[in-house]
């Protein structure tokens, strides 16, 4: 039980570390919080991780956002700006180099 | 909007400042009604608010700057700061409190029994009294510090705690705090008793009481508790101030017991220190226990010069021990 626990912790831990990625390389296209939680599926984030999220994203000057009020539901979409844009580029270079480092320690261990 | 759904987002939105809560309230609602089916129950809205959880947390999520009252970057400095001025301001707390209580109870006709456990009220409320009013105002300091954006300089290697100050055998803080509170009190105590002069250790013999000292020796010793009082604050300073058990400390703590033993050993002989009807007390007590018939005050007096000069023998030996200790181990 205690093993599961801590097991879930990590892999909190390692998740939150690509929500960031995964929601500035979602947003190359405007989307609203919704339909960006839907899409994330894969990588579990949770609404109230995301909307805050956007939100920050936003005043750190990496997103756009407008509201859509043509509809019923009125939605806030949000995309990536030019600076947004560029800074999601190189962590997309990050990422890529870090995975690899990764893999190449982690067939490393696996092959001892 | 529903209701329960108007009553959370007020709720995560109270938390936020002013110029963010309309556009976090709108954020949410529209994030809430994506969340629902069309023509929404209730059941569906208290699922899309449970998934969005308890509004503290989610408030704090949208809030970007952590809020505290002490930053943690102060909060090490702070506590060693309300450490050493909360017990200093209940000391002096105690200290005033016995000075007026003693006044404005002169003239209360209380038992014996009652006023020392009067006193004994009076000085732990003024205690408590003193360390909340010395926390209160250190976290005031330290909040506004803060806020104002005080920050502590930068760390360098220099600030590490030198070598010397790691060797030696540690004093707990906690033993020198409750020796400096026990010491005011039992300071100002013992002065306003002897001040006071039915206050202070009778024995009752049937129905007649008997005062403990002389008047003339009583008025005599009070400069000797104040003076004894001051230089054991001095030395509980002091082992506040190091920490550990060093040679000066040692040297220090030693002259000092060293004195108290001699000064109180002095007071001992006394001719008049005690009461005639105490003398002649304890001589028909000595006469009645035909068992025993050496008890006289002299024997008493020698009786106490010995034991207090073991506890002086302990207290140098065991410091001394400890200073040795410390000074051999390699730090």
């Amino acid at each position: 039980m205690a093993e599961d626990e801590l097991l879930q912790g990590l892999i909190a831990d390692l998740r939150r570390g690509t929500l960031v990625l995964a929601v500035l390389s979602s947003l190359n296209r405007p989307k609203y919080g919704y339909s960006l939680l839907q899409e994330t599926r894969g990588i579990r984030i949770e609404a109230n991780t995301l909307y805050p999220l956007l939100r920050r994203l936003e005043s750190q000057g990496l997103l756009q956002s407008q509201w859509d009020t043509a509809e019923n539901r009125p939605r806030k979409y949000y995309a990536l700006n030019d600076r947004g844009r560029t800074l999601c580029a190189r962590l997309r270079e990050e990422w890529r180099s870090m995975v690899r480092e990764m893999e190449n320690m982690l067939e490393g261990e696996e092959g001892l | 909007m529903n209701e329960m759904m108007e009553r959370y987002i007020y709720d995560v939105t109270r938390r936020l400042p002013e110029k963010e809560r309309g556009e976090v309230g709108r954020e949410l609602e529209a994030g809430i009604n994506d969340m629902l089916p069309d023509n929404p129950g209730e059941q569906d809205v208290i699922a899309a608010l449970t998934t969005l959880g308890e509004p503290r947390i989610l408030a704090e999520r949208y809030r970007q700057k952590a809020r505290y009252l002490i930053s943690p970057a102060m909060f090490d400095p702070y506590i060693s700061v309300l450490k050493v001025v909360a017990p200093v301001v209940a000391g002096v707390f105690i200290v005033l409190a016995l000075l007026t209580g003693e006044r404005t109870m002169g003239s209360v006709p209380y038992a014996h029994f009652q006023r020392v456990v009067q006193i004994f009220a009076q000085a732990t409320e003024a205690a408590l009294a003193g360390a909340m009013q010395a926390a209160f105002w250190v976290t005031l300091v330290f909040a506004i510090a803060g806020r104002r954006g005080y920050k502590a300089k930068p760390w360098t290697v220099a600030d590490l705690p030198r070598p010397r100050d790691q060797k030696g055998v540690k004093i707990p803080r906690s033993s020198t705090v409750t020796g400096l509170i026990l010491t005011v009190f039992f300071t100002g105590l013992i002065v306003i008793m002897l001040l006071r002069d039915e206050w202070f250790l009778v024995f009752a013999n049937n129905s007649e009481i008997i005062p403990l000292f002389s008047p003339a020796a009583r008025l005599r010793l009070i400069p000797f508790i104040i003076i004894q009082g001051s230089l054991s604050f001095a030395v509980s300073a002091l082992k506040l101030y190091w920490a550990r058990w060093n040679l000066p400390l040692c040297i220090v703590n030693a002259a000092y017991t060293a004195f108290w033993l001699g000064v109180t050993v002095h007071i001992l002989h006394w001719p008049d220190l005690f009461s005639a009807e105490m003398i002649a007390f304890t001589d028909t007590l000595a006469g009645r226990l035909n068992t025993v018939p050496h008890i006289t005050a002299e024997g008493i007096k020698t009786g106490f010069a010995v034991l207090l000069a073991a506890a002086a023998a302990i207290e140098i030996g065991t410091s001394a021990w400890k200073t040795w200790k410390g000074m051999r181990t390699p730090a």
